[in-house]
């Protein structure tokens, strides 16, 4: 089976729970992302990290990797889940286009958030992912947590303008997937 | 000849120097112990030609140059250089802590520094004054410009400067080096020397500036690279396509919701104007329904007095019918028929009465007297019978009346018996009667909805709806093919409108082209055909009259034929001697002839014009060329937008039909799906009814039936009590019979007793008549008669009132039986018809209320829906999307007329903006998403970030018209274009550097041939310079590059540089090696290509058996002897070769001069050798070596002493100019 030369940085990405997705700024990824893309080679990879655990999917603009879980890392799993909605939501809230390749500066929101009463009410719940508590420190720490986790990045370090990754689809997708059964819908205060 | 010529110290040299003047004008020695400072002079003259403080090899932990060499304020050292007009002086002192230099247009002055008490002046003041008028220059602190004054790089020095040149080169950085590096013997670096013989072959570096590349042609190569090869293979147009389709959408949807609010204008002020109409047509509808019903009410009351009526009538027919059995019954037991004949036999008998008793008279009247005796005892005795008849009679009277009032009592007690039982029913009957009439009713009821339900349309509305909707659906279906194939048509008229236009343009510009070719093809016929002549013209008769006849275009050239004659070969033309001047022998005025004869000045002339003219051609053509281009160009402008919005309304209407397609489908469904509903409903309705009506039918059936039993209940009571009355009666009649019988027995028999005694008296009678002679007999016979006709009479009068009766009854009832019958029957009939008349009028006005009602439901379901679109229209204007479209919602007109009600139209309004936002997000996301795929600046200049709605809406405009107008192949050409260029420019200047190293390896050579005929070392078998290919990875991908462009001088950058045709792999080939060069650029950091780079240069030297082979450095070559020699020899050749270059370019010559320390490591004869080596080149050593061995050899020889108070001096030890001679320098 031949693997191509990137299989090492691929690996070195996508194992720390990072994604590799179309619309990087970072040329080297979205030179492994073309890599990734061609099917032969997504063939071959997917079949090489099959054999030490790790799936390789391919979501709509980006790659990842699953693993198998057992039921504390789902808890866990279920925790950071939690985290996303709310962060999420809160982005949203801001825009709603807030989505794959919308850009943004964290000094919008800020200046949104002096007028947008439920902006401000969806940052203060931030505060307990981030442990911050003035809203630019909330802010800053849930983009570097949306960095780190490479749903967004730091397009242009000058201006501060962050663009979103085609990652952020898996969130949504997360969202999306959940189900909430009618009579547990009702449970759930407005 | 410029060359330095003299150096002097004042107060030099850590104070250890006081005064010196060294000439320099020659090969000069410095010998002396160590310490005494020749390494000290021999620097300061270094520092002359490098002016650098730092690289003269003064240790770092020794006092630097600025300390050492000027510890005072009047410390100076002054060169004196010598040029072929006369001498001028560098003046270096320190200045503000560091060297700094001034000139002096002047040969050196010893009064200039120094007073008449043999002291240095304290100040400049001083020494500016004993200048005099004598010129000098400011401070000049700044080396580099010192150093650009002294070798003449006089770009941007001042006037006053350029005299005190020694060369002129603007290339001189390496002389200083050279001589710095020959003084403190340092490795040789091929890098260096490669410097030295590049500079030297041009005063203009050749370089490839790397920076215009990185900075700025190549600068985005790879993003437009990437940008465009997104559109041409990734998806990227999909996306883009999504974002024009989602445009498109919104763009329709935003007009349609503009439409649908015109048309909520509409609708409601259609509802405002129709709600009052349809109240009003409600009442009246109510009205009329409610006069129907009340006529339906007044036709059951008049059909139910009728029947009353007749039922009465029948009632009473029947009753008299009744009667008539009844009482026919009674006549028949009474044998009426014998009554009657009896009855009728009664004058007869009254005849025969009167005859008897006349007959009687007169038989009797004789007898008188005894007949009136036996009369009185008769009359006792039938006076006695009739009282006790009239007793017993009376007796039975009593009987009877008490029967009578017995009956009468029991009558009256059984009618109160069955009053009784007819209330104690009544209730019973009356509920069941209710329950009939309700059932009845009911009925009516159930047949009024059955006529309304069969009348009511259905989704009447609903269907209507649909079936506007789908004629408007077919039409807009049919406007948008229609719109779609005007399009079409108006397209493909524009096009060949276009295509005509532009074939006009190419074919006229094809003509003038043509034109102009042939013109040229003419021209260049005519430019041949002189060269032909002017080559001929050498060999021809023209050339040889040239030669030999002086004025002959004046004479013979009028006369002669220019083409046969003239420029023809091969005619041997001699002058014969006759010296007259004749044509074969005939003379003529040629001055007369009016020719000139073109000379080979004039015909290169006429070239020249026709060559000047062949350009204008092609300027010509070439401005047609750009004229047509401009004018095609200009076309496109002009029809692009026209196609495009054909194009625009394509799209419309197919996005119109689409839609409309859809939704004629669905209402199709929709309709269908309604008119069955509408059937099923309907049916259901109707079956509905219909059983409830046989149910109440059958539930009236079963209530008719109760009233039945009901009744016939009360009848058998009655009947029962009727049966025990007439026991009663019966029992009571009895018993009043058998007393009356009784009476009548007792009646009987006193009659018989009477009877007995009127026989014993009549007998008695007889007797005496007859003995009185009376006929008895006949009187017998006579009483007899007459008794029998007397109780046959008194029978007749007991019946004469039965027979009156009788014959009443007969005359009133048994007679009219028959038309009592008929009667009844008719009656009957009668009432059949009524009923009959009056179900079907009943029928007629039912249907006519169910109409009425169905009309009133149908208008009142409108009310309701007008309500209710009143209602949702109010409860609309408290939304936000009604604020957005509010002012359309007031200037409707005539067109927006539509069938929906605000209803449906709010609701679609609702969903249509629904859909519009959903769009909107979409439309966003889409953005987004195509925008992710770029960086901020990319090549298209897309913008990458929105905040305004209208920011998005831009974008996507100008997204369309970017896919529309295909300006991506535009981007393409421009990016293939400009690379081409770039491929095309860098071939250019590599093959500008290539160029270099023809020369570069001509001067090695040179070089290496001029080691092997002046090698005068020994050990040194051989010493070489060779060229090799160039390590930098950037040069060869250059070269690679012009390579590529040499070969495919005409394929890239016009054709598709990103197509995939048989051009691909050329142009992936140039892509890649642009990008390898980006790459490489990127990572070595390299600011310029030089020539230096496009080789390498490689030394090796034989020493003996030591081969260095080719290296790049040579740091040591053999012992240190051989190594100072080595390097000394090469970089003097090195000095050679540039001031070789440098004095070709100027008429000055000039020299330098090279230090070397330490002279001693040479054997004498190397160091022989290495001066004629130096001198050969015009160059001059300064050397230092503690002795000397061969002083003749030296211009000049000095010796450094120092005295006790360490202040060296220096002396001239010899001097060669023709004799050695001893100078004493004075002491300062």
């Amino acid at each position: 089976m031949e693997v191509p030369a990137q299989t090492s940085e691929i690996f070195k990405i996508l194992s720390k729970g990072q994604f590799i997705s179309s619309n990087s700024y970072d040329k080297t990824i979205s030179t492994l992302y073309n890599v990734l893309d061609d099917e032969q080679n997504f063939e071959n990879l997917y079949e090489y990290f099959l054999n030490i655990n790790f799936i390789l999917e391919k979501g709509d603009g980006y790659f990842y990797f699953s693993r198998p879980e057992n039921k504390i890392d789902l808890e866990n799993k279920i925790d950071t889940a939690f985290r996303w909605i709310d962060y999420i939501d809160f982005f949203k809230t801001f825009d709603n286009s807030f989505s794959a390749g919308y850009r943004f500066t964290p000094s919008e929101i800020l200046v949104r958030i002096k007028t947008d009463a439920e902006l401000e009410a969806k940052l203060e719940s931030l505060k307990k992912h981030t442990g911050k508590d003035n809203h630019k420190d909330i802010l800053d720490k849930a983009l570097d947590k949306l960095i780190s986790d490479s749903f967004v990045e730091l397009e242009n370090p000058i201006t501060h303008q962050y663009k979103v990754l085609t990652s952020f689809k898996y969130l949504e997708q997360l969202i999306l997937t959940i189900n909430i059964p009618d009579d547990v819908r009702n449970e759930i205060p407005e | 000849m410029k060359f330095l010529s003299k150096i002097i110290f004042i107060n030099s040299a850590d104070k250890s120097l006081k005064y010196a003047e060294v000439d320099l004008d020659g090969n000069v020695h410095f010998i002396g112990t160590q310490g005494v400072g020749k390494s000290t002079l021999l620097r300061a003259i270094l520092f002359f030609y490098n002016a650098d403080t730092q690289k003269l090899g003064i240790p770092r932990e020794k006092k630097n140059y600025n300390e050492y060499y000027f510890p005072y304020l009047n410390s100076y050292i002054i060169y004196e250089v010598q040029t072929e007009t006369g001498k001028f002086c560098v003046i270096s002192f320190k200045s503000q802590g560091r060297a700094a230099f001034r000139f002096i247009d002047s040969e050196y002055d010893k009064s200039f520094f120094i007073d008449k008490d043999g002291k240095a002046f304290e100040t400049w003041d001083k020494t500016r004054e004993a200048l005099g008028k004598t010129d000098f220059t400011r401070i000049i602190s700044n080396y580099e410009e010192y150093r650009n004054i002294l070798y003449g790089n006089n770009k941007g020095l001042p006037n006053e400067f350029r005299k005190y040149a020694l060369i002129e080169s603007k290339q001189y950085q390496n002389i200083p080096r050279t001589i710095a590096n020959v003084f403190l013997n340092a490795k040789l670096d091929a890098e260096f020397v490669k410097e030295t013989i590049i500079k030297s072959l041009n005063e203009e570096e050749v370089k490839i500036d790397l920076t215009t590349y990185s900075q700025t042609h190549l600068k985005d190569f790879e993003t437009n690279l990437n940008d465009i090869k997104k559109w041409t293979e990734g998806n990227i147009g999909n996306q883009a396509e999504k974002v024009t389709t989602t445009y498109s959408a919104l763009r329709y949807l935003e007009q349609k919701k503009k439409d649908l609010a015109f048309q909520l204008g509409y609708s409601l002020n259609n509802v405002k104007e129709k709600h009052p109409k349809v109240q009003e047509q409600v009442n009246t509808e109510e009205l009329k329904s409610e006069r129907v019903s009340e006529k339906l009410k007044e036709l059951d009351n008049v059909f139910d007095k009728k029947k009353g009526e007749i039922q009465r009538q029948i009632g009473v027919v029947s009753e008299k019918l009744k009667e008539i059995s009844a009482k026919k019954k009674e006549y028949e037991a009474l044998r009426i028929e014998t009554i009657l004949k009896r009855v009728a036999n009664k004058p007869t008998l009254d005849l025969e009465k009167k005859n008897l008793s006349e007959e009687r008279e007169i038989l009797t009247s004789k007898f008188l007297e005894i007949q009136k005796r036996f009369e009185a005892q008769l009359n006792q005795l039938e006076n006695q019978l009739k009282e006790f008849e009239n007793n017993k009679q009376s007796e039975k009277n009593t009987v009877d009346r008490n029967f009578t009032h017995f009956k009468e009592e029991l009558n009256k007690q059984y009618e109160l018996i069955n009053d009784e039982i007819r209330i104690q029913h009544e209730e019973e009957l009356k509920t069941a009667n209710a329950k009939v009439k309700e059932k009845s009713n009911a009925i009516t009821d159930n047949k009024i909805k059955l006529s309304e339900v069969k009348y009511k349309r259905f989704y009447e509305t609903e269907i209507a709806n649909c079936k506007t909707d789908l004629t408007k659906m077919n039409s807009a279906i049919t406007k948008a093919e229609n719109e779609k194939e005007q399009a079409d048509n108006k397209i493909k008229s524009i096009q060949k409108e276009w295509e005509f236009e532009e074939k006009n343009i190419k074919a006229d510009t094809n003509r003038k082209i043509e034109r102009k070719t042939e013109e040229q093809v003419t021209f260049n016929k005519l430019i041949v055909a002189i060269d032909a002549k002017i080559e001929n013209s050498k060999n021809s008769l023209y050339g040889w009259l040239n030669e030999n006849i002086p004025n002959w275009d004046k004479t013979i050239g009028k006369i002669i034929d220019e083409e046969n004659v003239l420029f023809q070969q091969g005619l041997n033309p001699k002058i014969v001697s006759d010296s007259n001047l004749n044509l074969y022998g005939i003379s003529i005025d040629t001055s007369e002839i009016n020719k000139s004869v073109k000379t080979v000045a004039d015909l290169q002339n006429e070239q020249e014009d026709f060559k000047s003219k062949i350009e204008e051609i092609k300027q010509s053509i070439a401005n047609l060329n750009a004229q047509s281009n401009d004018e095609l160009e200009k076309l496109k402008r002009k029809f692009q937008p026209k196609i495009k919005e054909q194009k625009e309304i394509i799209q419309n209407c197919e996005y119109t039909k689409e839609n409309s397609k859809t939704k004629f489908d669905e209402l199709r469904i929709r309709q269908t799906e309604f008119e069955k509903k509408a059937k099923a409903e309907q049916k259901a309705e109707i079956d509905k009814i219909d059983e409830i009506i046989s149910k109440l039918s059958e539930e009236k059936t079963k209530a008719e039936e109760e009233v039945q039993k009901i009744e016939i209940s009360i009848t058998k009571i009655i009947e029962a009590k009727k049966k025990e009355k007439e026991t009663k009666i019966k029992s009571e009649q009895e018993r009043v019979s058998i007393v009356l019988k009784q009476l009548d027995e007792q009646i009987q028999v006193e009659n018989d007793n009477v009877n007995k005694k009127v026989e014993a008296i009549k007998t008695n009678r007889k007797k005496e008549l007859d003995t009185k002679g009376a006929d008895t007999k006949r009187i017998d016979e006579i009483d007899l008669r007459l008794n029998a006709i007397n109780s046959e009479l008194s029978f007749i009068e007991s019946n004469r009132d039965k027979v009156a009766e009788y014959n009443k009854d007969k005359r009133e009832l048994f007679d009219k039986e028959d038309d009592f019958k008929n009667k009844e029957t008719l009656l009957k009939k009668q009432l059949d018809t009524e009923a009959d008349k009056h179900n079907q009028q009943k029928q007629k006005y039912i249907q006519e209320l169910g109409k009425h009602k169905a009309e009133i439901e149908k208008l009142n379901q409108i009310l309701s829906a007008y309500q209710n679109d009143l209602t949702t229209f109010e409860n609309f204007t408290k939304t936000e999307i009604y604020q957005s479209v509010e002012q359309f919602v007031y200037s409707f007109n005539e067109e927006h007329s539509t069938e929906q009600n605000c209803n449906q139209l709010i609701s679609e309004l609702n969903t249509t903006d629904n859909t519009i936002i959903k769009r909107y997000v979409e439309l966003q996301e889409a953005i987004n998403k195509f925008t992710g795929n770029f960086q901020e600046n990319n090549l298209f200049s897309f913008k990458v970030k929105f905040t305004e709605r209208t920011e998005y809406f831009d974008f996507a405009e100008m997204l369309k018209e970017f896919v529309d107008e295909n300006k991506i192949l535009e981007y393409k050409k421009r990016v293939e274009e400009r690379f081409a260029h770039i491929i095309r420019q860098i071939g250019k200047e590599t093959q500008s550097l290539i160029e270099k190293e023809g020369e570069i390896s001509k001067i090695i050579s040179e070089i290496n041939k001029d080691f092997v005929a002046r090698n005068f070392v020994g050990a040194i078998k051989s010493m070489e310079l060779k060229t090799d290919k160039s390590a930098n990875s950037i040069y060869q991908l250059l070269v690679e590059i012009k390579m590529f462009n040499d070969e495919n001088t005409f394929d890239i950058g016009t054709p598709d540089l990103f197509s995939s045709n048989g051009q691909a792999n050329k142009n992936e080939r140039a892509i890649s090696l642009l990008k390898q060069l980006i790459k490489e650029m990127n990572t070595s950091k390299e600011k310029e290509i030089t020539l230096s780079d496009s080789f390498e240069l490689l030394f090796k030297i034989v020493e003996n058996n030591n081969d260095t082979g080719w290296v790049e450095k040579l740091t040591n070559v053999g012992s240190e002897g051989t190594d100072i020699l080595v390097k000394a020899m090469i970089n003097i050749m090195l000095l050679n070769v540039f001031k070789e270059r440098a004095s070709k370019k100027q008429k000055d010559d000039f020299r330098l001069h090279c230090m070397l320390d330490e002279i001693g490591k040479l054997h004498a004869t190397n160091e022989k050798g290495i001066l004629k080596f130096a001198n050969d080149r015009n160059i001059l050593l300064i050397n230092a070596s503690p002795n000397t061995y061969n002083a003749t050899d030296y211009r000049h020889t000095y010796i450094l002493r120092k005295d006790d108070k360490n202040v060296t001096m220096v002396n001239r030890l010899t001097s060669v100019k023709g004799n050695a001679k001893i100078e004493n320098q004075a002491k300062v």
